[in-house]
């Protein structure tokens, strides 16, 4: 035997503690007689007699020098490696057994004289170490400015700032956020940026917008471009993006115009220029209209030249003669699905009225629609009414020809629904006719494009028999801030189950009184960005419910936006009393923002100090607006805003006490939502009730969205799931993977952890539980159909509802393959090389992650798992013989059988019995002998010693709550937590609120009492 | 034809457009090379461009000493430059070897500074002040910018053992205990190079100015509020303000230069070699415009463990290494595909004409890994490169193989001398390397 497993295995992790404590050693200090003593009598003769001659300063075996510890301090601070000591002293695992071995006296005086420190430093008076002055990280930075002047989600300052050191695994630690010349000048920029941002100094000109042009190319008349220019720009435009799949398009329209064109002109519908990289196919995003081309010869040279154009891009676009005719070729060929086929080509683009005419289409205003679906990016056409269920047959079968003839095309999935099935979607025309029944089945839908405030307008007149006639108007999308519940969707009248419907939030309900087209009414609501992470996905209208009223409803409607709005940052902002004079208004303004932005009560002179700002750009002839995003930017330059000091009035005292209830809001605010306290926080902080309140306002806070920071700042980064992000698969041997799966993974691991926050979960369900949250994507990755967990295409005697394809869904899980963080994909798939699993990494990520006991490096010169030159087959063969090495086995025999039970999930974590034919043996044996056989037993192992787990958790959090390494002296805080928790349940709420009632949280001190 | 000619050309059309400031305004510079001459002679400048994991080192190592001829598998990507550049044998970072496992970490912390960091996961991370920055902190006031450092990824994920994060992505230290973070998106470095896009300056300037006057007053006012260690973390604050303020005011004495006219996207490139590519352009227009001349390019951090299936290597970079000599044909591809960033940097120095030569005359491009073999984690015979003539101070076009022992570090005292920076030692440095 080498030496000590345990000693091996906190080697790494303690040996920089080590380097410390020999300093320690060296300068020196006065102990206390009693400890010094005991260390001196009798620890250190036996440590000198039993262990130095293999862990002492030559050459220690495992790194480990036990020489250096000549007093009780020293042996406190490293209490972890200590305990693991003298737990394998009494065992008699040390010293080893060809040494000579200490008698039992020697060894109980020993083990009485380390507890006897212990049990010292355990009730003595409670250090709760030292509070740093600390930068607001740039997370905390792009949260506080966007919570202090009610900027929308969509906007990301952190954008303009280095990212954050990571230290003790976590971006907040006191000690990393210092400030360079380099980063104050970012964060200049960025307070810039925020302030020009929150205040407009230019008011935008509000446009009406009728339904047909909503969209992001709204603003502006079409105009016309001579087809040769255009194409030149594009062409630029394209090179230099040749990745840009929106320029790539445009490219191939402006091709197919520049030949396409008798009259030599293209038709720019301006808009705005997507920025980044953009997927998918949106005709929102087609500028151009491109005629018919009908001499082959000029088809000819167009698909030549697009070919050369296009040639690096890995799809080539073909032209046929038809798909050029209206401004998507796709609706075009539908249109010769049948003779009798009265849909029309209609994407917010206008047709000539001559074509309409000889297609017999009624004009394009008062129509019901039914619509061509595409897998992820609403592709709409607009039919007829007319369209029966054949001829919807029959386009069908021609877009299934399409999709099957064109395979890497990008109209892949079309699939048009029918009135009876899915749910119409209303894209341009204004007003709707109800159904022959009188009724509106499905409520339509306006497609709306993600740009700024704005107000939704409906204009609409009801035609009925009798009693009142209500509607709502709502919104949809994947990034709402909340969605309606289940009995509120209830109300609306017609099918719920299509999943556009399953994901929206009523805006608003109200009855329609206005009985004619002469004099409708108006609904209008303004839509904010704010509180929302995404663009909206539509926008609608439905009929509620009658009230036993059986008779015929007929709903005419139409949609109109207007805006740009100024957003809500900017009246949110300069709300101020209008009878005031203009300094007055600035002082009101600043008094009211600066407490806020500071996260305490100011002085006058300070907001004397901001005020001046406003007053010297007006002074200079500026608007006040434009003083005002000086005051503001000054505001976020601030040392007051930009780190968080905690004001002590007496800061250098080394005897711990309490902090200020505004700085305890801070600590607060910033541990769970990382950001400034709100209102409530604010306001208790002032009236001195927040800490005779934690518990209150901590179960509050979890429940609150903010907590998702908690979820993405502390909880993925312990478990080290924001490598997700930058994680590399292998392609070819996983065709499915791509970033929508990517995408989901990541969520669904956010939601279940938000979820655990927000309903207040056991913390053990981190390892195991009996639901999820899914979308359609990852469900189908992991062959669930439906929110009971059912398997993909079994037979089942009870099904849930589908799940949908654009949001997450509570899933309940059935059998053991899925449940907790240990079988989520995201996990078992950054646990992983590109091409194949590693139970080595799975094993060591168990270790470090989940038991906190960290796996030492591996030596240098061993060779990684070779696929090609051993007889072996199988990964576990290798890894046995692997082990068969004793200078591997010590470690090895301790990472690979936890990692072996992770096998049955490959490297995207797909659920497998077999690999490469064979079947996976999935069993192992810990170290302590518990056989284990697969992911079930090795929760169960887990589980098993909860409070390890939780302890582990504790120190995690309180690391991250406190934003410093945690310390030898907080052990106690940490065993009262551990205790706590465990009585209850090991519910989260319970751990968040015994750490932020723990003395590290609530007390400071100056100077280090150690020192 | 390559797929990036395009965007290079626009480029090159705004690259155009920028003056070449020191020939137009500044007069002539004393520059050690052309000390007497009486045409302006151009300023040397230096980089240091880093891959990690080491090098499938037979397959780098040239046969003899002398000319370079036949070059080995790896070297054959820099062909084209055979008379530009030399192969470096036989330098040392000892100062690397003390310790135990974090090899990675601990041999780039030690590449540039020469100093063995301390083995540390916690907040006092500490290594040495590394070369460029001895440099940036005795010529960096002559330029807009000290020193620009970039690479492509982040300092998160996967850190070596024993070791903080912020070591296996950092080649910079600006003191030992002052990491100069490196920005990975090129937008922000576009922003860093050519300032905000404002329509008036001297406006935009003097807004600056009484912000940081008020900061730099808030500041005192909360300090005098905070106990001693607190007070004495605000110092570094107090110090970026006054950094700033002088930058401003030195900027104002510099001939003002254009911003061009490109829209970099935000965020990062999704293809790995067009992001390098963009930061090898950056670096380019920073040096033509003489924004700065002293640079580091991490290519990619140390550990890294990127994949580059578009090559045919599905496995990680780092995990490559550790399969030892069997995997070398792999390795070289990842080494190759490395070494093409350098030609494309390369190509770009020469396309700028400056003074009767090209940029790639004034300057010392030092290509090269803290690890030799990455199986065994050796820090001996590095494999370095060395292209450029640093105004014709430098011989190229040679193998050069030097006595065991070694210290990587006398090549950096070299290299400074020739922006007339002499320090008597850097880390470990025993003296200059002779034989340039």
């Amino acid at each position: 035997m080498t030496c000590g497993k345990m000693v091996m295995r906190l080697l790494r992790q303690y040996l920089p503690c080590l380097a410390m404590t020999l300093l320690v050693a060296i300068v020196g200090e006065p102990c206390r007689a009693q400890d010094s003593a005991d260390v001196a009598k009798v620890i250190v003769p036996f440590v000198v007699k039993h262990c130095v001659k293999c862990h002492g300063a030559e050459k220690p075996k495992a790194g480990l020098s036990l020489h250096t510890f000549k007093d009780a301090k020293g042996i406190l601070k490293e209490r972890k490696l200590w305990d693991a000591a003298l737990q394998q002293i009494e065992s008699g695992e040390m010293p080893p057994t060809k040494q000579p071995q200490p008698t039992a006296d020697e060894k109980a005086a020993f083990a009485k004289s380390v507890r006897a420190i212990y049990s010292k430093a355990d009730t003595g008076k409670p250090d709760p170490g030292q509070n740093l002055i600390r930068r607001l990280t740039r997370t905390e930075f792009a949260n506080t400015v966007r919570d202090l002047l009610q900027l929308d989600l969509d906007f990301h300052p952190e954008h303009e700032l280095p990212t954050d050191t990571v230290t003790h695994g976590f971006e907040n630690n006191a000690e990393a956020l210092t400030i360079s010349p380099v980063l104050l000048d970012r964060y200049i920029v960025a307070a810039q940026m925020v302030a020009e941002r929150a205040i407009r100094a230019e008011f935008p000109k509000r446009e009406v917008l009728t339904g047909t042009d909503l969209g992001p190319d709204y603003r502006g008349a079409p105009k016309e471009v001579p087809a040769a220019k255009v194409l030149e720009t594009l062409t630029a435009l394209a090179e230099a993006k040749p990745k840009d799949a929106l320029v790539r398009y445009r490219l191939a329209r402006a091709h197919a115009a520049a030949y396409g064109q008798k009259s030599g002109t293209v038709k720019v519908i301006p808009g705005k220029e997507s920025e980044g990289v953009w997927f998918g196919f949106n005709p929102q995003h087609l500028p151009f209209e491109v005629s018919r081309i009908d001499d082959p010869a000029k088809l000819k040279a167009a698909n030549e030249h697009l070919e050369r154009a296009t040639a690096r891009y890995r799809e080539v676009i073909r032209l046929e003669p038809e798909n050029l005719s209206a401004r998507l070729g796709l609706a075009w060929s539908l249109l010769h699905a049948g003779d009798k086929a009265t849909a029309i080509a209609e994407f917010r683009a206008t047709l000539d009225a001559a074509w309409i005419k000889e297609k017999e289409l009624r004009p394009v205003d008062w129509k019901t629609t039914s619509i061509v679906r595409e897998g992820t990016s609403h592709l709409t056409a607009l039919l007829d009414k007319q369209a029966d269920a054949k001829e919807i047959k029959a386009l069908n079968e021609r877009s299934e020809q399409l999709r099957k003839s064109s395979e890497s095309s990008p109209w892949r999935h079309y699939r048009l629904l029918d009135s009876s099935g899915g749910l119409p979607e209303f894209t341009g025309p204004l007003f709707v006719d109800g159904q022959s029944r009188g009724i509106v089945r499905e409520p339509p839908v306006l497609q709306y494009g993600n740009t700024d405030e704005f107000l939704f307008r409906v204009t609409l007149f009801a035609e009925q028999g009798s009693g009142p006639v209500r509607v709502a108007v709502f919104m949809g999308g994947p990034g709402l801030p909340e969605y309606s519940t289940a009995e509120e969707r209830d109300q609306i009248l017609g099918e719920l189950k299509h999943r556009e419907i399953q994901s929206i939030k009523i805006l608003k309900i109200t009855e329609v009184t206005a009985r004619s087209i002469e004099a409708p009414q108006q609904i209008e609501i303004p839509i904010s960005r704010r509180g929302r992470s995404g663009p909206i996905g539509i926008l609608g209208i439905a009929l509620i419910k009658p009230k036993n009223d059986p008779s015929p409803i007929r709903l005419h409607f139409k949609f109109e936006g207007e805006g740009p709005l100024l957003p809500v940052s900017h009246n949110h902002v300069l709300a101020c009393s209008p009878d005031k004079s203009q300094a007055e208004q600035t002082r009101e303004i600043i008094g009211r923002l600066l407490p806020r932005a500071f996260r305490r009560p100011v002085t006058k002179d300070e907001i004397e100090a901001v005020a001046q700002f406003a007053d010297r750009a007006v002074a200079n002839g500026k608007k006040w607006e434009v003083g005002m995003q000086h005051a503001l930017m000054a505001m976020l330059c601030s040392p007051n805003f930009l780190f968080r000091a905690e004001l002590d009035d007496r800061p250098d005292s080394a005897e711990p006490h309490p902090i200020g209830e505004f700085e305890l809001a801070s600590r607060l605010s910033y541990f769970l939502w990382s950001s400034l306290p709100d209102d409530e926080l604010f306001k208790l902080a002032g009236e001195k009730k927040l800490s005779a309140n934690l518990e209150a306002q901590v179960r509050r806070m979890l429940k609150d969205p903010r907590s998702i920071a908690l979820v993405d700042n502390f909880a993925l980064k312990w478990l080290r799931l924001d490598s997700l992000r930058t994680h590399q698969v292998d392609a070819k041997l996983f065709p499915n993977f791509d970033k929508d799966l990517r995408e989901a993974m990541q969520q669904e691991t956010q939601w279940f952890l938000h979820n655990m926050l927000r309903e207040d979960r056991s913390l053990l369900e981190l390892i195991d539980a009996n639901y999820t949250f899914l979308n359609s994507r990852l469900g189908n990755h992991y062959r669930i159909a439906d929110t009971l967990g059912n398997p993909s295409g079994a037979k089942v005697d009870k099904k849930g509802d589908p799940i949908p394809r654009d949001r997450f869904v509570r899933v309940q899980l059935q059998g053991s393959e899925r449940g907790g963080i240990l079988t989520s994909a995201s996990l078992l798939m950054t646990t992983s090389p590109p091409t194949r699993t590693s139970p080595v990494k799975r094993g060591a990520w168990i270790l470090e992650n989940i038991l906190g006991t960290p796996p030492p490096p591996p030596p240098p010169d061993v060779p990684e798992l070779d696929q090609k030159e051993t007889k072996v087959t199988t990964l576990r063969e290798r890894l046995e013989q692997h082990r068969a090495n004793a200078a591997c086995a010590g470690c090895h025999s301790k990472i690979d059988p936890l990692g072996f039970a992770f096998e049955n999930y490959d490297a995207v974590g797909v659920f497998r019995t077999k690999e490469a034919n064979k079947n996976i043996d999935v069993s192992g044996t810990l170290p302590d002998g518990r056989k284990i056989n697969g992911m079930v037993d090795l929760k169960k192992a887990l589980l098993a010693d909860k409070e390890k787990f939780a302890r582990h958790v504790t120190e995690k959090m309180l690391t991250y709550a406190l934003g410093r390494g945690v310390e030898y002296y907080d052990k106690r805080a940490i065993d009262r937590i551990v205790s706590e928790v465990a009585k209850d349940d090991f519910k989260f709420s319970r751990m968040v609120i015994a750490i932020v009632q723990s003395e590290p949280f609530r007390l400071r001190r100056g100077k280090d009492q150690a020192q | 034809m390559s797929q990036h000619l395009s965007r290079r050309t626009v480029l090159r059309g705004i690259g155009a457009g920028l003056a070449l400031p020191w020939l137009e305004a500044m007069g002539p510079l004393e520059s050690w090379v052309h000390a007497n001459d009486r045409t302006p002679a151009a300023p040397n400048r230096l980089l240091w461009l880093y891959v990690p994991n080491g090098m499938a080192m037979p397959n780098w190592t040239p046969g003899e000493e002398g000319p370079l001829r036949d070059l080995p598998p790896i070297l054959q990507e820099v062909r084209e430059f055979t008379d530009n550049i030399n192969v470096l044998s036989g330098l040392n970072s000892l100062s690397a070897e003390r310790g135990g496992g974090g090899d990675h970490a601990r041999a780039i912390a030690t590449y540039l500074t020469g100093v063995t960091p301390l083995d540390t996961t916690g907040p006092n991370y500490r290594a040495g002040v590394s070369a460029d920055q001895a440099a940036a902190s005795r010529i960096g006031d002559q330029t807009r910018l000290a020193s620009l450092e970039v690479g492509t990824e982040e300092n998160t994920g996967f850190c070596d053992f024993g070791y903080h994060c912020v070591y296996k992505g950092t080649l910079s230290w600006r003191s030992p205990t002052q990491p100069m973070i490196k920005e990975v998106r090129p937008r922000l470095v576009f922003d860093r190079l050519f300032g905000d896009n404002v329509a008036n300056r001297a406006e935009h300037d003097a807004l600056r100015r009484s912000i940081l006057d008020y900061v730099r007053e808030d500041s005192r006012t909360l300090a005098s509020r905070l106990g001693t260690e607190d007070r004495r973390r605000m110092d570094d604050y107090l110090t970026a303000i006054r950094d700033i303020e002088q930058r401003i005011a030195r900027a104002a004495s510099f001939p003002r230069v254009e911003r061009p006219e490109l829209a970099i996207e935000p965020g990062i490139p999704r293809d790995f070699q067009e992001h390098c590519r963009l930061l090898c352009d950056l670096i380019v227009l920073a040096f033509r415009s003489d924004i700065t001349r002293i640079g580091t390019f991490l290519l990619t951090n140390e550990l890294s463990d990127r994949a580059f299936p578009e090559h045919g290597i599905r496995r990680g970079h780092h995990g490559i290494t550790h399969d030892g000599a069997r995997a070398y044909d792999e390795l070289t591809v990842v080494n190759r595909f490395h070494l093409r960033q350098l030609v494309y940097l390369l190509e770009r120095l020469k396309s700028v004409r400056e003074g009767t030569g090209t940029l790639l005359d004034h300057c010392l491009v030092c290509y090269g890994s803290a690890l030799s073999d990455g199986n065994g984690h050796s820090k001996r015979n590095l494999p370095i490169l060395l292209a450029g003539n640093a105004g014709g101070t430098v011989r190229t076009g040679r193998h050069i193989r030097y006595p065991a022992g070694t210290p990587l570090n006398n090549l950096w005292l070299s290299m400074l001398e020739r922006v007339d920076v002499r320090v008597p030692f850097l880390g470990d440095s025993t003296g200059s390397l002779r034989g340039l």
